[in-house]
């Protein structure tokens, strides 16, 4: 199939491109709502005496925050 | 964008005081947050979330202090089916100690899950109440028994040494 004549997908600033940057968007705007919920989870557990509880809420979102730093390498090349 | 870059780019931007730049009649002089703008702010705010729990994670984990013993009364002091407040684990710490129908005693925290009201004994309903906002705690093991508040009270363990009642550990 013949390409689009003006469109070449590895573009940056092409419709392509700019569709990958809103997904990583929106990707990255789920994981920090995902991530506010776990520092009121953590922040709930604290409050509660659930200790042990924490620990895994801090990894889950540091989990998180490797994946937005994922997110922005993919979207800086 | 800053304003001198701004300026730089629109060469018609030169034409018009700072202060217009900030809110700018014509469409192409105003500055935009690019979409990559935008995810590096996320990026941050994401850091700034770890930081937060990772910060709570590291609280939890900090060896506590525990409390000195405090004797609360002796256990003929008070009634089956009344209350006597105190402070523990500090003087700035309201606690209430309950002689349960049966003979038992508990002791809690006094200040409310939800939003630190003081909870009061009821002992004709025998039920912790908060009167802000008709919170209500079993006193046997201060659970929510209804109400807005969140968690259970927390609860002061109590030994009993010859006649007295020591409050000795919150947890």
């Amino acid at each position: 199939m013949a390409a689009r004549p003006g469109f070449d997908p590895e573009q940056r600033g092409s419709s392509g491109w700019m569709a990958v940057i809103n997904g990583l968007l929106a990707g990255v705007i789920m994981l920090v709502i995902l991530q506010l919920w776990l520092l009121t989870v953590a922040l709930d557990a604290l409050l509660a005496g659930n200790l042990a509880e924490t620990a895994g809420l801090a990894v889950a979102s540091g989990l998180a925050f490797l994946g937005c730093l994922g997110a922005l390498s993919v979207a800086r090349r | 964008m800053n304003l001198d870059e701004q300026r730089r780019r629109h060469p018609r931007a030169q034409r018009y005081p700072y202060h217009t730049l900030d809110f700018p009649y014509q469409r192409d002089l105003d500055s935009y947050v690019t979409r990559r703008d935008y995810l590096r702010l996320l990026v941050f705010t994401s850091f700034g979330l770890f930081l937060g729990t990772a910060a709570i994670a590291a609280v939890a984990r900090l060896p506590r202090q525990p409390a000195p013993p405090l004797r609360v009364a002796g256990i003929g002091d008070i009634p089956e089916g009344e209350a006597l407040q105190f402070h523990y684990p500090t003087p700035d710490d309201p606690a209430i100690l309950i002689h349960l129908p049966g003979g038992r005693f508990v002791a809690y925290s006094q200040l409310c899950t939800h939003l630190a009201c003081a909870v009061l004994w009821d002992s004709g309903r025998r039920v912790l109440e908060c009167p802000c906002h008709e919170g209500f705690f079993d006193p046997e093991t201060g659970r929510v028994l209804a109400g807005p508040p969140p968690r259970p009270l927390p609860r002061i363990d109590l030994r009993i040494e010859g006649q007295d009642l020591i409050a000795f550990q919150e947890v």
